[in-house]
């Protein structure tokens, strides 16, 4: 990865080659929103050629952290990456976003509920912090955590819950410029995973952030790091459908594909449960945003949501109305635009129930 | 009308959140791609041309709502599409504001039984060729800048794509138009049928006639079928009798592009990653891969960088060098050709101008440096950034002129830029009745402790040298880039009385002159 001052210098003199990938800009239509003009801003609020304000940073968070820009770089620069970066540039010097004040406790409280109602609807028995593999529920569908239990006891592979005090791995505050509170979340979490040899993370975001960012700030994590879908997609062999389910769209989160490269066990745990996976004609490493990543459902919400319909347009072109993802944001997302939006694992729970 | 009452107007006629006079939009929209502007960044000069406001309209209605305002205000209007441009078209030089369409951006309609499509003039270039792949068609339009530019912009400045010399220029593609004028009344030119094709008065009239909003396009089944194959010419001369050839038989090649010695040279030295060693790795610009390697690999590569970067100070040696020796030790000029389309057609096509290519000298390298062509034809303009990154420049000049006086234009241009620049060339949109040659220049200043200014002034002691080589030549100025600003000082030369004219129309739609002014030398 190249360092922010080659990447802010390379994408300033680029002829915005990447800029049909960015689900932001092409909202806006707003040339200060295209990937080049964001990262030509960090350059010069990095210098110091432009002084850093709330108007001079607030493109830095125009942005969903999607890398749909990254695979269309030869130079593999990562402005979503980067731009999280100036967050944190933007905190430092007290030009935040204003919708973002009071981050930190705002997550801790999201994260520290969503680990209450996990512990509300799993016995404590099957709550544990060691064994070979655990579950690490979405802070945003804690409640898909029975469902998750259910499924795989039905494919024999009894794993508890991760018994932990919040439920989130911090990717928000990384995607909102703290990360010294991400830091301090992620020893806290490390700290509490320590017992297990894998865990399986149902938000790809955190995931990656669990995967790549702890060690790159300099929290080791002991556990290897899984998304439930590799889980699913590993003991698949074990579950007999019961019911095919109508065809769905499968929409690709970005963190599960792009960041985290797995576009494949997704698939093949739904075709198990789906009459047909139906593919958008851009899938897999050219997906579209859902608009729910980077926190931009709270900086910049009319334009996640403009994302979002951006991003279903074929789904109501084809008359299917269902989409599938293995995203708790991208479901909540995309089921705010008025599609029935489906969790992988509820999908595949459903087909694969006994027939009473 | 001071710029808040201009932009509460502006947001009674279309939406509060879709008029900026923030500095972040007004500084977005205050350049675009052209070179000359990136020197200024890097110069730290900020934004000199930021206009006073940026409106977004989402229909021809506001557009002409827009217009009728600002030449009531005599407030200039700069159209915008994606900023793409090369020639600073689109620099708001009276400031005033800019009307950015990519808000018109849907496809209206697809006529399957007529060919055509019709979108609006906002919509990028790459998204229009998915909408368009995606049921089962292709307009056939491959500029390399398809990913950052838009229709709207394509019929602007002429665009022309990789693949013109099947499915030519957007001039020919474009079957009908909507537009606005500096009056505000909207014209749509579907209905206009006769003796004058009126479509071509606004195609490549920048902006300054008219603000395009939509336009129907001939669009093509997606090919059955794609033949791509590389050559070897023995020298240059024969290649671009080649190409004549092929034309002037009336074979239609969906690919035919010509690289000079020196283009073909250091495809043979480029050690790009993705060309597999191959010795005849098509990248598009090899000049500017070596240029990007040696900069952005400095430190394992000091010697090597250091040696370019003496080179690009004293360019004329270089390129004395090359023109004294390469036609000698290159081994020829690399050309890719390609076919496609229903197979029957596209197979005979192929045999016929291979046939052609070997009758000329040329010598058949097989399908692998068109395969690496197509997967990587779009790579070049990556190379831009580390070269201005590390302190130089790059530009391209795309011209056109009669197969007579071809190769004439070739060594005039190479010879007036010989002392500024490195030069080369490749040759890749060719007509029955001419060709256009395209440029690629990359230079530094001439010192490394050169004053302030010192780039720049080099940068343009480069352009005009070029640009008055060729309007001596009796080429045409642009080919495809179009005119803007880099090129305006030329026009009167190229075009003669046809400037009276020209102003005559400008005059007739848009007598307030507040469309794009000081642009294509009005």
């Amino acid at each position: 990865m190249l360092d922010l001052a080659t990447s802010t210098r390379y994408c300033t003199y680029c002829p915005k080659l990447c800029r049909h990938t960015c689900p932001v800009s092409h909202a806006e239509a707003r040339e200060t929103l295209t990937p080049q003009t964001k990262m030509a801003t960090l350059r010069v609020l990095n210098t110091g050629e432009l002084p850093l304000d709330t108007t001079s940073s607030a493109s830095l968070y125009g942005c969903t952290g999607c890398g749909a820009c990254t695979e269309a770089c030869r130079h593999e620069i990562t402005p979503g990456r980067h731009l999280f970066t100036g967050r944190a540039l933007a905190e430092s010097g007290e030009a935040g976003h204003p919708a973002l004040v009071g981050l930190t406790h705002r997550l801790r409280t999201v994260a520290e509920r969503a680990a209450q109602t996990v512990a509300a609807q799993i016995p404590e028995a099957r709550r544990a912090t060691r064994g070979p593999t655990a579950l690490f529920p979405a802070c945003q569908a804690p409640e898909l955590a029975p469902t998750a239990l259910t499924l795989f006891d039905r494919a024999q592979a009894h794993l508890p819950v991760a018994k932990v005090s919040r439920l989130c791995g911090g990717y928000p505050l990384l995607a909102g410029g703290l990360p010294d509170a991400f830091r301090l979340h992620a020893e806290t979490l490390s700290h509490e995973l320590a017992g297990f040899d894998r865990v399986a993370v149902a938000c790809p975001a955190c995931a990656w952030a669990m995967k790549v960012e702890y060690p790159a700030h300099g929290v080791p994590l002991r556990p290897t790091v899984i998304h439930t879908s590799q889980l699913l997609a590993e003991v698949a062999d074990r579950l007999t459908p019961t019911r095919k389910l109508p065809a769905a769209f499968y929409h690709d989160p970005c963190y599960l594909g792009r960041h985290l490269g797995l576009y494949e066990p997704p698939r093949q745990a739904l075709r198990l449960a789906l009459d047909e996976v139906r593919e958008f004609s851009r899938c897999r490493a050219t997906s579209e945003c859902s608009g729910g990543g980077g926190l931009l459902p709270i900086t910049m919400p009319k334009t996640a949501a403009a994302i979002a319909r951006a991003r279903l347009s074929e789904v109501h072109e084809a008359g299917l109305q269902r989409v599938v993802t293995g995203c708790a944001t991208c479901q909540r997302q995309l089921h705010r635009e008025g599609i029935v939006a489906y969790d992988l694992i509820e999908m595949v729970e459903q087909a694969t129930r006994p027939v009473v | 009308m001071n710029g808040a009452d201009l932009a509460l107007a502006l947001a009674q006629l279309t939406a509060p959140d879709r008029v900026s006079t923030t500095l972040p939009d007004r500084s977005a929209y205050a350049r675009d791609l052209w070179p000359r502007g990136l020197l200024g960044v890097r110069a730290g000069e900020g934004a000199p041309h930021a206009p006073d406001a940026v409106v977004w309209p989402e229909t021809v209605a506001e557009v002409q709502a827009i217009v009728r305002l600002a030449a009531a205000e005599r407030v200039a209007l700069v159209p915008f599409g994606a900023g793409s441009g090369v020639c600073g078209g689109t620099l708001p030089l009276r400031r005033g504001v800019v009307v950015d369409l990519k808000r018109m951006r849907r496809l209206v309609a697809l006529d399957r039984e007529q060919g055509t499509a019709t979108f609006e003039a906002g919509v990028l270039g790459e998204h229009l060729e998915h909408e368009l792949n995606r049921r089962g068609y292709t307009l056939g339009h491959f500029p390399s800048s398809i990913m950052c530019s838009t229709l709207g912009g394509w019929l602007a400045a002429r665009s022309a794509g990789q693949y013109s010399s099947r499915y030519g220029k957007i001039e020919d593609m474009v079957r009908s138009l909507e537009f606005v004028s500096g009056t505000g009344a909207r014209y749509d030119t579907s209905g206009w049928h006769g003796s004058i094709d009126w479509n071509q008065l606004l195609v490549g009239s920048e902006g300054t006639l008219g603000i395009i909003t939509r336009a129907e396009l001939a669009i093509q089944p997606a090919p059955e079928v794609r033949h791509l194959r590389g050559f070897v010419m023995p020298r240059l001369a024969t290649g671009c009798e080649a190409l004549r050839r092929v034309m002037q038989r009336g074979l239609r090649p969906s690919v035919l592009r010509l690289y000079d010695e020196f283009d073909t040279q250091l495809a043979r030295r480029s050690s790009v990653p993705d060309s597999e060693g191959d010795e005849t790795a098509p990248h598009e610009s090899r000049l500017a891969a070596a240029l990007d390697q040696a900069f952005a690999h400095r430190a394992i590569a000091k010697i090597k960088s250091l040696a370019l970067g003496m080179a690009l100070r004293r360019p004329a040696l270089i390129n004395l060098a090359v023109d004294s020796l390469l036609p000698r030790i290159a081994g020829g000029c690399l050309l890719i050709v390609g076919t496609e389309g229903d197979h029957r057609l596209a197979d005979a096509e192929a045999k016929a101008i291979f046939r052609e290519l070997e009758a000329a000298g040329g010598q058949d390298l097989g399908p692998g440096p068109g395969e690496r062509w197509l997967a990587h034809r779009y790579d070049v303009s990556f190379k831009q950034s580390p070269i201005f990154a590390a302190g130089g420049f790059a530009d391209t000049m795309e011209v056109a002129i009669r197969w007579d006086r071809l190769l004439d234009l070739y060594h005039a241009v190479r010879a007036a830029v010989a002392p500024y620049a490195f030069i080369m060339a490749h040759f890749s949109h060719a007509y029955r009745d001419g060709c256009s040659i395209y440029f690629t220049f990359a230079g530094a200043a001439p010192d490394p402790r050169s004053a302030p200014g010192a780039v720049e002034r080099r940068y343009d002691q480069t352009w005009r040298a070029a640009l008055s080589a060729v309007t001596r030549i009796g080429a045409t100025i642009s080919h495809h880039h179009g005119v803007g600003l880099a090129k305006a000082a030329f026009m009167p030369d190229e075009h003669g009385a046809a400037m009276a004219i020209f102003r005559a129309l400008k005059r007739t739609l848009d007598p307030s002159g507040i469309l794009n002014p000081g642009k294509m030398g009005l």
